[in-house]
C-alpha cells in the first residue's frame, strides 16, 4: 500500500468519524438571514418596536373601575393572512412579556379559561370554602389586544423579495374606540447563487 | 511496466463506461410501490405504507420529494390528516429548499452529468407544476379537517403562489421552445412525424386545458374556505371564484358560487357576474337560517406513465430513445348522488387531475426531446471513444450498457386523485342525515347543523377504498371548530368497514 492510498484511508476514516451533524449554541439575538421566510429576527423586531411605541403613547389609562392598579389588557390570536405557517402566538407571548415588565399594563389569562373552570370546579368540590376560589370573580378587561399579519411575495427564477406588514390595535372594550394602533413593515429579499455545493 | 502508460486498473477506472454506470439510478418500481402502498392503506395498515416510502422520504437522495408526495397522499386517502399535512409540510420544505439552490451546483454536476449519460431518472425529482399545486390544495383539506381555517386559508395562498411562479416559468419555457433547437437536433421537435404519430392523439384531449398549472378546484376550495368565515370573507372569496369560473365556466357549483358571492358584493361585481353567467337576474338568496354542506370528492388515482421509444435522426445517424407518456387515461367518473329528507343533490367535476398531468408532459416535451437527442448524441460518442481506447468488445458491451440502460423518467405523484368533484347541499339546520350513493361509496352520515354554518364533506373512493369525514365551521369571526395541532397527531380511527355499492372503479 502506497503513500497515497493511506492518505485516502485516512481521509475516509476520519470522514467517517466526523459525520454527525456539529451543534453549537449561538446568540437568540442575532440577525438570522437563513432564507427570507419569517424568522427569529423579525418576531423580536416586531415585539421590540410595538412595545416602544405602545408605552411611549401614554394611551394606556387606568380603569376607574379598578382604580390604582395598572390598566387590565386582554390579548387575541393574531390573524395570519400570509402564505406562511407563522406562530403568531410567539409574537403575542413576547409583546405581552415586555408589556408586563414595563409595568404599564397587566394581562388577563384569557387562554386559561378551560384551566380556570376546571380550578373552579374542583375547588368548588374539594378545597376549604374559605380558601376555595369561585368564578364571577375575574376582573374585568379594559382593553383588547390584536390585529394581523399579511405579507406580499414577489417571486422571478433568481429572486425572492417578501414584504411583510404587522398591524396592532387596542381596543376600548366598552366603547368600542380604538385607542392606539402602530403597523412595522419588513422587507427581505434572497437571490439565488449562481455557483454553490 | 511501460512508462507513460496507465496501469490496467487505472484504465478500467477511466473508462466511460465505467464512469457511467456509476451514475446509474437506483433501481426502482414506482408504481408497484404506490400498489403495495395502497393495499396497506386497503388493509388500514399505514404502517406498512410508511414503510414503503419511509426510507427514500427520510433521506436526501434523488425520489425524496416524491416519496413525501405520495405518503402525504396516502395518508390524506386514509383520513389522517394530521400526519398527511406533516408530510406535505416537509415536502414543501425540501422543494423550496431544491428552487432555492444555486443555479451550477457541484453536488449536482456528476447527478446531471450522469443522467445524459443514461436517464433523467437519475436526476432529482422536483415535482410537476401541478403537484405542488395538488400538494398545497390537499394541504388546506387536511387543515381544513384538523380545525384549523388559518392553515388552511395560509395553504390555498401558498398554492396562489405557487400557480404564480408556474406560470412565469412557463412563459419562460414558451419562449425558449420557439427558438430553434440545436444544432445536429433538428429533429427533437414536436411536429416531426415520429413524435406526432405517438402523442398526437394524446396532446389532442388537452388542447382545450389553459396550462398544467392552474385549475378551477384549488380556486373553488379557496373561495368555500373564505366563504365560511362570513362576511370577512367575502372580498377573498370573490377573488377566487372569478378565477375559478374563468377555468371552469360551465360546471354548475362553480356558477352557483360565484352568484351567491356576486350577490352578498353587490354592485359592479354583480353586475359583472350577471354579464359573464349569462343570467338577466341573481335571483333570490337562500331563505336565512340555513346551512350549507360543500361536498369534495376525490375519486380514482393517477395513471402511471409508460414508455415509448422513437427513432430520432441526427447527424445521419438514427437514435432510438425512450419517453414517458401516458396510455389509456380511464373513463370519467359518475357523480356522487347525496339525499337528503326530499333534497336530492348531485356532485360536478371541476378537476381532472389526469388532464393537468398530460398537459404538464405536453409542456416538457419539447425539452426532453432535446435533451434526449443530446444525451443520445453524447453517448454515441461515448461508445465510439470506448471502442477506440479498449477495443471492439468493450464497444459491443458500451453500446448494450446504453440500449438497456436509457429509459425514460416514468417517475409521477400517483395518489393524487384523479378526478375532483363538488357539490353543494342546502340544507335546512337541525339534525339531518345525508344518504351517499356513486361510484365505490354507499354509506350515509348524521349532521348537526347550526343555522348559517358551512360544513365539508370529504369523500374519498378507490375500488376497494372509502373514506367520509366532516367538518362544520360556524361563518362569522375566525374562531376554529377543533385547537389547531402543531403537528401529526395520534393514529386516525379506524374507519368503519363499509359495503362498495356501485360498479368499481
Amino acid at each position: 500500500m502506497n503513500r497515497t492510498h493511506l492518505l485516502l484511508l485516512g481521509a475516509a476514516a476520519l470522514g467517517l468519524a466526523c459525520s454527525g451533524p456539529v451543534t453549537r449554541y449561538g446568540n437568540a439575538q442575532a440577525t438570522e438571514t437563513v432564507n427570507a421566510d419569517f424568522g427569529s429576527t423579525d418576531l423580536q423586531l416586531i415585539a421590540d418596536k410595538m412595545v416602544a411605541s405602545l408605552v411611549a403613547s401614554n394611551r394606556l389609562q387606568p380603569d376607574p373601575a379598578d382604580p390604582g392598579k395598572p390598566p387590565l389588557v386582554s390579548v387575541t390570536r393574531l390573524r395570519n393572512e400570509t402564505s406562511e405557517h407563522i406562530d403568531t402566538k410567539s409574537i403575542t407571548d413576547k409583546i405581552r412579556t415586555a408589556l408586563i415588565k414595563s409595568g404599564k399594563v397587566r394581562f388577563s389569562a384569557l387562554e386559561m379559561q378551560g384551566d380556570l373552570a376546571n380550578q373552579y370546579k374542583l375547588q368548588g368540590t374539594m378545597a376549604d370554602t374559605a380558601t376555595a376560589k369561585t368564578a364571577g370573580k375575574q376582573t374585568g378587561s379594559k382593553y383588547i389586544l390584536g390585529g394581523d399579519i399579511a405579507s406580499i411575495v414577489k417571486q422571478t427564477g433568481k429572486v425572492k423579495d417578501v414584504y411583510y406588514k404587522i398591524t396592532l390595535q387596542l381596543t376600548d372594550i366598552e366603547s368600542a374606540v380604538i385607542e392606539w394602533a402602530d403597523e412595522v413593515e419588513i422587507r427581505k429579499d434572497s437571490v439565488r447563487r449562481l455557483f454553490g455545493s | 511496466m511501460q512508462q507513460g502508460r496507465p496501469r490496467p486498473g487505472r484504465r478500467f477506472i477511466r473508462c466511460p463506461l465505467v464512469l457511467t454506470l456509476m451514475a446509474l439510478p437506483a433501481s426502482a418500481d414506482h408504481p408497484r410501490d404506490v400498489r403495495n402502498a395502497l393495499d396497506g392503506l386497503r388493509a388500514n395498515n399505514l404502517a406498512a405504507v410508511a414503510k414503503v416510502f419511509q426510507k427514500d422520504a427520510s433521506r436526501a437522495g434523488a425520489d425524496r420529494l416524491l416519496a413525501l408526495y405520495e405518503l402525504g397522499g396516502c395518508h390524506h386517502l386514509a383520513g389522517d390528516p394530521g400526519r398527511s399535512l406533516g408530510f406535505f409540510n416537509t415536502a414543501d420544505a425540501v422543494a423550496r429548499e431544491y428552487e432555492g439552490q444555486a443555479l451550477i451546483s457541484a453536488s449536482e454536476a456528476a447527478r446531471n452529468a450522469g443522467a445524459v449519460l443514461t436517464s433523467d431518472a437519475a436526476l432529482k425529482y422536483e415535482g410537476f407544476g401541478y403537484e405542488k399545486v395538488m400538494a398545497r390544495t390537499l394541504n388546506a383539506i387536511n387543515y381544513l379537517f384538523i380545525g384549523d381555517m388559518e392553515g388552511a386559508r395560509v395553504e390555498v395562498r401558498k398554492a396562489e403562489e405557487y400557480q404564480l411562479l408556474e406560470r412565469e416559468r412557463h412563459q419562460k419555457e414558451i419562449r425558449r421552445a420557439g427558438q430553434r433547437p440545436p444544432q445536429g437536433a433538428e429533429s427533437a421537435r414536436l411536429d416531426n412525424p415520429a413524435v406526432a404519430a405517438r402523442y398526437g392523439r394524446l396532446f389532442d384531449s388537452v388542447r382545450n386545458v389553459r396550462n398544467s398549472f392552474e385549475n378551477a378546484f384549488t380556486y373553488y376550495l379557496s373561495s368555500q374556505i373564505h366563504l365560511a368565515r362570513g362576511e370577512d370573507g367575502l372580498n377573498d372569496a370573490a377573488v377566487e371564484i372569478r378565477r375559478a369560473f374563468e377555468l371552469a365556466p360551465e360546471v354548475p357549483e362553480v356558477r352557483a358560487a360565484y352568484l351567491e358571492i356576486a350577490r352578498g358584493q353587490g354592485g359592479s361585481f354583480l353586475d359583472e357576474a350577471l354579464a359573464a353567467l349569462q343570467v338577466a337576474d341573481p335571483g333570490p338568496a337562500p331563505a336565512p337560517g340555513g346551512a350549507s354542506v360543500v361536498v369534495i370528492f376525490e375519486a380514482g388515482l393517477m395513471p402511471p406513465l409508460e414508455e415509448v421509444r422513437l427513432d430520432l435522426p441526427a447527424n445521419d445517424r438514427l437514435y432510438s430513445l425512450a419517453f414517458p407518456i401516458y396510455g389509456p387515461l380511464g373513463p370519467a367518473q359518475a357523480p356522487l348522488i347525496l339525499t337528503a329528507g326530499a333534497g336530492t343533490f348531485s356532485t360536478s367535476r371541476v378537476l381532472d387531475t389526469r388532464l393537468l398531468a398530460v398537459k404538464s408532459l405536453q409542456e416538457r416535451m419539447p425539452g426532453l426531446l432535446i435533451r434526449g437527442l443530446l444525451g443520445a448524441m453524447a453517448k454515441g460518442e461515448v461508445q465510439r471513444r470506448t471502442e477506440r481506447e479498449y477495443g471492439p468488445f468493450a464497444g459491443l458491451v458500451s453500446q448494450l450498457a446504453s440500449a438497456v440502460l436509457t429509459s425514460a423518467d416514468r417517475r409521477s405523484w400517483l395518489s393524487l386523485p384523479a378526478e375532483v368533484q363538488v357539490g353543494v347541499c342546502r340544507l335546512s339546520a337541525g339534525r339531518q342525515t345525508l344518504a351517499l350513493r356513486g361510484p365505490g361509496v354507499g354509506d350515509s352520515v348524521t349532521l348537526d347543523l347550526a343555522p348559517g354554518s358551512r360544513s365539508f364533506l370529504l369523500v374519498r373512493a378507490l375500488p376497494g377504498f372509502q373514506r367520509i369525514d366532516v367538518r362544520t365551521f360556524q361563518a362569522g369571526p375566525v374562531e376554529p371548530a377543533a385547537p389547531p395541532v402543531a403537528g401529526p397527531v395520534g393514529p386516525a380511527p379506524e374507519p368503519a368497514p363499509l359495503p362498495v355499492a356501485g360498479p368499481n372503479l
